[in-house]
C-alpha cells in the first residue's frame, strides 16, 4: 500500500486539487484547468488504489490459511446464511432453530439482525443471476474484505464534508488498512460488524450533508442507512444516541437553524419507524430507555422551533422570561416523566451491558456473563497503539483544529470522539468505532499540515514573478517537517501490514504454532474433533460445552448443542456451568435432565494452549454460583492460600469436579511416572490427583488431546449407581461375600 | 363369493386347530432353559415334579448341568451370542461354580435378556449367586443363618399373609417353605418386587457359636422377591429350596408356577406396537406439518399384552396409561382412555389422550409415555419434536383486532386533515395569506 502525498496547486482556489508527489514536478508549473483536469482523473484512481489495498490487505488469512470461516460468532452467522439460501426470506425472518439452547430452542429469525446475511444471501443470487453460481461460503468469507473497500468510499466521502477532497483522501487510506479496523473485517471475519462499520460512516456522511444543505433527500438517506444499520449491528444504539447528542450541542450553542430542524426530524421519523421494522427491535425505540435520547431531542427541537418563531413575533424581554419559565417546565416535566416510566416499567430499564459502560467494575461484580467476555474488558494503552499508530497522537491535535474552526459538522465530529473515547476505554471492543473518526481527524489534522508544509509552490513560482528568492531556511523546514511525516506514514502501512499479518489474520479455529525447525505446523484439533462429531454420532444427539463453542459446534459438528455464543439466557448458562462445576453424580443427573449425549471440553495441557476450559472454570463457577449459591461455592475451588490449583494441592472440590476429571483424564499417563506436565499451568498433574470416571465414557480426544469428548454413560438397567456399578465391575473376580449387613434404606 | 366365504371358514377352522393343540414355546421370549445343581447339596430327583412341570407346564427345552463335577463347564454364552433364555440355579458350593458362574457373567446374562431363577438356602455358601442377588438389591442371608419362628411354636416357617403381594405375578396362595429358610434384605429401588414377607415375629438366628448380628428382624426379611430390570429381563429369587422339592410341590404349584411363568416371560409382558401423534383437526402428523404453539393435538398409542397360555398377543387393557408432554418438567400428565382394540392391529389396545392444546410455549417437547407399573414390562416411549412459534403473518391482522380501531382512524385522520391543509393552504385566495407574508418581509 502506497500513501499518496497531496498538496494543493497554487492557482486552484476554487476547487483542490490532488495530486501524488510523482505529478507535481510535472504539473507544478501548469496552469488550473490543466491540474485539475489531472486531479479529477487521479482521484477515482487514488480511490481504487486505495479500495485494492483494503481488500488485499484483508487476505492475509486466506494466503495463510484457507478460505475459512473465523472464531466463533461468524460461525452462526455462516450457518444462518447458509438457512437463508436453502429457504425463503419468510422462512428465514420466521426461523424457529431447535438445535441451539435445547430443550428451549431460539426464535432464530425474530433474535437476529438479519442484515449481515440478507446482503450475503443477496450478492450470492446476483452473482448466480450473471451466471457466477460461487459458493456462500467464499461470498461470506470475503464479505468483509468488500465491504472494507466501501467503507474507504464512505469515509473519503465524509471527511470531504469537514474539510476537503485532499484530507478525504488521507482517511479513506488511513481507514483501509488502519488495524484497530481490519482487526474486525479481515476474509473469514463474517461478523455484524464487517459490515457496520461502512454503514456508520454512510450514515453520518449522509447527515453530516443533510445539516449542511438542510436537504430531506439526505436526511432521509442518512435514516435509509441508519435502518441498515439497525438491521445489521446492535451497536446501532450508538447512532442513535450520537447524532441526538450532536444537535443537542447544537441546539446549547445556539445553533438552530431550520437546517438542523429539518434533517433531525427527517432522519428520526423515518429512522424510527424503519428500525421498527426489525423483529428483534421491535417497539425497543420507544420503549428502551437507550432510544430516550433521541426522542427527547426530537421533542427538544420541536419546542425550539416553536421558540424561535415566538421569538421572531414578540420583543426580546418578554421573550426572555417565556424562555425560562418553559425551559425549567419543560425539564421538570420531563425528568419526573422519565422517572415515572421507567418506575412503571413501561420504559426498560437500562441493560446490564450499559451500565458496564459507565462502571467497569459493575459487570465484575453483578454480572458475570458480560464479564466473562473477553471483548467486553476495559482497554490496555498499548492497544491503542498498536491498533492506530501514530494516528493515535495526531487525534488530540486534530480535535485542537477542529475547535479553531467549528463548523456544525466539526461539533459533531468532537461529539463522536469524545463518547467513543471515553468507551473505548470500557470495553476492548469498542475500540472499532472509535478507530473511524481517529482516521478522520489524524486525516483532516495532516492535511492541514500538508497544506502548509507540502507546498513548495511558492519558491517554485514567486521566483519567475518578482525575482524574489525564499530563503532557504524556510524550504528547508518545509523539506524536514514534510519528509518527517511522510516517514511517519510509511511506517504506519509498514506497522499496519506488520499487525495485520502477525496479529489479526489468524482464524483461532485453525491455530498457527511453529515445528522445532521452525516452519510452520498448523493445530487443526478443532475441526477435526467437530469433524468426528459430525461423522459418528447420531444427528439428534445433544452436545454440552461451555457456551464459547456453541456456535461452532453447530456450524462445524452439525448437532445439538444446550448453550451458545448468543448468551440470551443466564440460567441455562448456569445449568453447564453447575454440571461442570459438580461432582460427577450430580453432573450425571443434571445433565440427563437435559438428554445430553455428550460432553466436549477444551483441553490446553498438552499443548499448552491457554484458552483452554480450566481457565475460564472460575468463570463457569460463578456464573453457576449467581443462580445456585448453596451448591456451587468459588471458595470452595481454591486452596487455604486462595490460589487456583490443579496439582496434587488442588482442593478436594476442585479434583471432585467434572471439568477436573474430564479435562484431567488420562492425562498423567501420558508421561514417565504418571506426572503430568500441565504446559498450561505450570503445574505436575499425578495419577493419584485423577479420580477414575465412572459415570463418562472417554470417545475422542484430538490429536494434541485440545478437544476431548465424553459419553455419557446409559443408566444401569439393575438400577445401581454407576458409581457402584464401577466399583462391582473393577473388583476382582471370585472375591467371598462378605458377610456384614448391607446398610441400606429403609423400605417403604 | 361362495368361494371365499369357504376359504374364510377354512383358514377359522385352521387358527382354531393351531389353539386347541397344546402350544410349548409359551414364553414370549425363548424356550431354551438351563438348570444348574449340584447333588453334594440337594439330589436332583427331589425336584423331578418341578423340572417336569417346567418341560410340560411352561414348554421349555431344559437342560441341566451338575456341578459337583469339577469337569462340568457352565456356557451362558457362546462368544456373544446368548445360548439359553432362562436359568434355573439351585444352591451350589464350591470354588468351581463360582469361576462357571460368576457374579458378572450372571449380571451379563441378565443384562443381555436372559431371566433367572436364583434359589439360595441356609448353610450353602453360593457366594456368587449372592454376590449376583446383591447387584439387584437382593441381600440374602449369609449361610449361616437362617429364619426360625418361635411364637409359630414349629419349626415350618409360613409367610406372613397368604395375600399375594403382586397380584401381576401371582395371586393369592398358602404357601409352604419347609423349616430351612434363609431370609433376605431388600432396598429400595423399585425394580425389586418383593412376592413374599416374612412373619413378623421371625427372625434370622446364626447356627454359629459367634455373636453374630440377627440379618432380619419380623418383617424385615423377605422370603422370595421378584426383580425386573430396566431392559424388561426378569429374576426370581427364592429363599428355600424345600419349597420347590417333590414333598411340597402339590400345594406349591399352582402360585409357584404363577411366579415361574412371570418370570419366564410367559404373562404380564407388554409391548408398544404404535405411537403416533398428530393434529387433532386435520389428522395431518408432525412430518406434513409441524405443530406450533396452541395447536390441538392427539397422542395415541397401542399395547399389546402377551398371552403366554394361547401363545399370542392379546390387547392389553388398563386405566392408569399416561401420556406426558414435558420439557425437563411435564406440561401436561394426561391419563388416556382404553378405546379398545387398535384399528390397524387387532392384538393391541388403543389408547388415545383425546385432543389436547399445545401449551403456549416454543421449545423443544418430549412426547413420552412412561408406564412404569411393578409386575409388568415397563413401557417407555419418548418423541422429541420441536413446537414452533408463531410466524409474523399469523397473527391476527390489525384491522381484525376491534381495539386498534381507534388508532388506525387516528392515523388516518391526520393524515387526511395534513393533506387537506396542504390543499388548503395553496389553492388559498392570496388575501388570506397577504398579511402573513407582509409580516415575515417586515421583519
Amino acid at each position: 500500500m502506497s500513501v499518496q502525498e497531496k498538496r494543493a496547486s497554487a492557482g486552484a482556489a476554487a476547487e483542490p486539487v490532488v495530486v501524488t508527489a510523482a505529478a507535481a514536478a510535472a504539473t507544478g508549473s501548469s496552469g488550473c484547468t490543466a491540474s485539475s483536469a489531472i486531479a479529477r482523473a487521479l482521484i477515482p484512481c487514488i480511490l481504487t488504489a486505495i479500495v485494492v489495498a483494503a481488500v488485499s490487505s484483508r487476505l492475509f488469512a486466506v494466503i495463510r490459511f484457507e478460505s475459512i470461516i473465523h472464531e466463533f460468532d461468524p460461525w452462526f452467522n455462516y450457518r444462518a446464511t447458509q438457512y437463508l439460501v436453502s429457504h425463503s426470506f419468510r422462512d428465514f425472518l420466521n426461523w424457529f432453530d431447535e438445535r441451539t439452547w435445547y430443550p428451549l430452542g431460539r426464535v432464530t429469525g425474530g433474535t437476529l439482525y438479519p442484515g449481515l446475511m440478507a446482503t450475503s444471501a443477496l450478492i450470492w443470487h446476483a452473482l448466480r443471476k450473471i451466471g457466477m453460481p460461487v459458493d456462500i461460503r467464499n461470498v461470506c468469507v470475503l464479505f468483509a474484505p468488500v465491504f472494507a473497500g466501501f467503507t474507504a468510499y464512505a469515509t473519503y466521502a465524509l471527511t470531504r464534508e469537514l474539510k476537503d477532497k485532499k484530507a478525504g483522501l488521507l482517511a479513506a487510506a488511513f481507514i483501509a488498512i488502519v488495524p484497530g479496523y481490519i482487526s474486525r473485517s479481515v476474509a473469514g471475519s463474517y461478523d455484524n460488524e464487517a459490515i457496520a462499520i461502512t454503514l456508520l460512516m454512510a450514515t453520518f456522511m449522509h447527515w453530516i450533508k443533510a445539516l449542511k444543505q438542510g436537504s430531506i433527500m439526505n436526511g432521509a438517506a442518512a435514516a435509509l442507512c441508519y435502518f441498515y444499520m439497525v438491521s445489521a449491528w446492535g451497536g446501532y444504539v450508538f447512532i442513535t444516541n450520537l447524532i441526538p447528542v450532536h444537535v443537542f450541542c447544537l441546539l446549547l450553542m445556539g445553533r438552530y437553524s431550520a437546517k438542523v430542524y429539518v434533517a433531525y426530524n427527517t432522519w428520526f421519523v423515518i429512522g424510527t419507524i424503519a428500525s421498527m421494522q426489525i423483529p428483534f427491535v421491535g417497539f425497543l425505540p420507544i420503549k428502551s430507555n437507550d432510544h430516550m435520547a433521541a426522542l427527547g431531542v426530537f421533542g427538544l427541537l420541536q419546542i425550539a422551533a416553536l421558540g424561535d418563531f415566538v421569538k421572531a413575533t414578540i420583543p426580546p424581554r418578554k421573550f426572555k422570561v417565556i424562555m425560562l419559565v418553559s425551559i425549567a417546565l419543560i425539564m421538570a416535566l420531563g425528568v419526573a416523566g422519565l422517572f415515572a416510566l421507567t418506575y412503571a416499567g413501561l420504559i426498560a430499564p437500562w441493560t446490564g451491558r450499559f451500565y458496564s459502560l459507565w462502571d467497569t467494575n459493575y459487570a465484575r461484580i453483578h454480572i458475570p456473563i458480560i464479564a466473562s467476555v473477553s471483548e467486553h474488558q476495559p482497554i490496555t494503552w498499548p492497544a491503542f497503539f498498536l491498533d492506530t499508530h501514530f494516528l493515535i497522537w495526531l487525534f488530540p491535535a486534530a480535535i485542537f483544529l477542529m475547535f479553531q474552526e467549528l463548523r456544525n459538522e466539526h461539533v459533531f465530529i468532537i461529539v463522536y470522539a469524545v463518547l467513543c473515547s471515553y468507551f473505548a476505554g470500557v470495553m476492548v471492543r469498542l475500540m472499532l468505532t472509535l478507530t473511524p473518526v481517529i482516521c478522520i481527524a489524524g486525516a483532516v489534522a495532516l492535511s492541514k499540515l500538508f497544506d502548509t508544509y507540502l507546498d513548495f509552490s511558492h519558491t517554485l513560482t514567486k521566483d519567475a514573478a518578482s525575482g524574489k528568492r525564499k530563503s532557504f531556511m524556510q524550504v528547508l523546514t518545509r523539506a524536514l517537517v514534510s519528509a518527517s511525516f511522510v516517514y511517519y506514514l510509511y511506517l504506519f502501512v509498514h506497522h499496519c501490514t506488520w499487525v495485520t499479518q502477525s496479529a489479526y489474520s489468524s482464524p483461532s479455529v485453525v491455530l498457527p504454532s511453529q515445528n522445532r525447525d521452525g516452519s510452520l505446523a498448523i493445530i487443526d484439533d478443532y475441526r477435526e474433533a467437530y469433524y468426528w462429531l459430525r461423522m459418528n454420532t447420531d444427528y439428534d444427539s445433544k452436545v454440552a460445552s461451555w457456551w464459547d463453542y456453541g456456535y461452532q459446534i453447530g456450524g462445524m459438528a452439525d448437532r445439538t448443542t444446550l448453550v451458545d455464543n448468543n448468551t440470551w439466557n443466564n440460567t441455562h448458562i448456569a445449568i453447564v456451568g453447575k454440571a461442570m462445576a459438580s461432582p460427577e453424580d450430580v453432573s450425571y443427573e443434571l445433565l440427563k435432565q437435559h438428554d445430553v449425549d455428550y460432553v466436549l471440553v477444551i483441553f490446553g495441557g498438552v499443548l499448552g494452549f491457554g484458552g483452554d476450559d480450566i481457565n475460564k472454570f472460575l468463570w463457569m463457577i460463578r456464573i453457576a454460583e449467581g443462580i445456585w449459591p448453596e451448591e456451587v461455592k468459588e471458595r470452595d475451588f481454591f486452596v487455604n492460600q486462595g490460589e487456583f490449583r490443579v496439582d496434587s494441592q488442588a482442593s478436594q472440590t476442585m479434583k471432585d469436579s467434572l471439568m477436573y476429571k474430564l479435562s484431567y483424564h488420562g492425562f498423567p499417563d501420558l508421561f514417565p511416572n504418571g506426572e503430568g506436565q500441565d504446559r498450561v499451568r505450570g503445574q505436575v498433574v499425578r495419577s493419584s490427583d485423577v479420580q477414575p470416571l465412572d459415570y463418562f465414557d472417554e470417545v475422542f480426544s484430538s490429536e494434541n488431546w485440545l478437544v476431548r469428548i465424553y459419553k455419557l454413560k446409559d443408566q444401569d438397567p439393575e438400577g445401581r449407581e454407576l458409581s457402584d456399578v464401577a466399583k462391582f465391575e473393577s473388583a476382582k473376580g471370585t472375591k467371598r461375600t462378605s458377610h456384614k449387613r448391607p446398610q441400606i434404606d429403609l423400605r417403604v | 363369493m361362495l368361494g371365499n366365504h369357504f376359504l374364510h371358514a377354512l383358514l377359522a377352522l385352521c387358527v382354531a386347530l393351531t389353539q386347541l393343540v397344546p402350544c410349548l414355546a409359551r414364553s414370549a421370549t425363548g424356550d431354551r432353559a438351563l438348570l444348574v445343581f449340584d447333588d453334594r447339596v440337594d439330589e436332583i430327583a427331589q425336584y423331578s415334579q418341578l423340572i417336569e412341570s417346567l418341560r410340560e407346564q411352561h414348554g421349555l427345552a431344559v437342560d441341566t448341568v451338575e456341578l459337583s463335577d469339577k469337569a462340568a463347564r457352565v456356557d451362558l454364552f457362546n462368544r456373544d451370542i446368548r445360548l439359553y433364555d432362562h436359568l434355573l440355579v439351585f444352591p451350589v458350593k464350591g470354588k468351581h461354580f463360582a469361576k462357571q458362574l460368576a457374579a458378572k457373567k450372571l449380571l451379563r446374562f441378565t443384562e443381555d435378556g436372559g431371566n433367572v431363577v436364583a434359589v439360595t438356602a441356609p448353610r450353602v455358601a453360593s457366594d456368587s449367586v449372592h454376590q449376583y442377588l446383591n447387584q439387584l438389591g437382593i441381600y440374602p442371608a449369609p449361610r449361616t443363618q437362617h429364619l426360625v419362628d418361635l411364637v409359630s411354636g414349629t419349626d415350618v416357617i409360613a409367610a406372613a399373609s397368604n395375600a399375594s403381594l403382586n397380584a401381576h405375578v401371582y395371586s393369592d396362595a398358602a404357601l409352604v417353605f419347609g423349616d430351612s429358610v434363609s431370609p433376605a434384605l431388600l432396598d429400595n429401588r423399585p425394580q425389586i418386587i418383593p412376592l413374599v414377607q416374612a412373619s413378623k415375629s421371625s427372625f434370622a438366628v446364626s447356627a454359629n457359636k459367634t455373636r453374630e448380628q440377627s440379618w432380619t428382624q419380623g418383617a424385615q426379611g423377605y422370603i422370595a422377591a421378584a426383580f425386573q430390570n430396566n431392559q424388561n429381563a426378569r429374576a426370581l429369587w427364592l429363599g428355600s429350596t424345600q419349597a420347590l422339592s417333590n414333598a411340597n410341590f402339590a400345594q406349591n404349584a399352582q402360585a409357584l408356577g404363577e411366579m415361574l411363568k412371570w418370570t419366564f416371560q410367559e404373562k404380564a409382558v407388554l409391548k408398544v406396537t404404535g405411537v403416533s401423534h398428530a393434529h387433532a383437526d386435520s389428522g395431518l402428523s408432525y412430518d406434513q406439518l409441524p405443530y406450533k404453539v396452541t395447536d390441538d393435538v392427539v397422542y395415541n398409542i397401542s399395547i399389546a399384552q402377551w398371552d403366554g397360555d394361547a401363545a399370542q398377543w392379546a390387547p392389553y387393557v388398563a386405566d392408569d396409561v399416561q401420556f406426558e408432554l414435558r420439557q425437563i418438567d411435564p406440561y401436561y400428565r394426561i391419563t388416556m382412555h382404553a378405546l379398545g382394540a387398535d384399528p390397524r392391529d387387532a392384538t393391541a389396545e388403543l389408547y388415545s389422550t383425546g385432543a389436547f392444546k399445545m401449551p403456549n410455549r416454543h421449545g423443544m417437547f418430549t412426547f413420552a409415555t412412561d408406564y412404569q407399573r411393578q409386575g409388568v414390562s415397563y413401557l417407555s416411549e419418548q418423541d422429541i419434536k420441536a413446537i414452533r412459534h408463531l410466524a409474523n403473518d399469523e397473527y391476527p391482522r390489525s384491522w381484525e383486532i376491534t381495539n386498534a380501531w381507534v388508532y388506525a382512524a387516528a392515523i388516518a385522520s391526520v393524515i387526511a386533515s395534513f393533506v387537506g391543509f396542504v390543499f388548503f393552504f395553496v389553492t388559498a385566495p392570496a388575501s388570506l395569506s397577504d398579511g402573513f407574508t407582509d409580516d415575515k418581509k417586515k421583519n
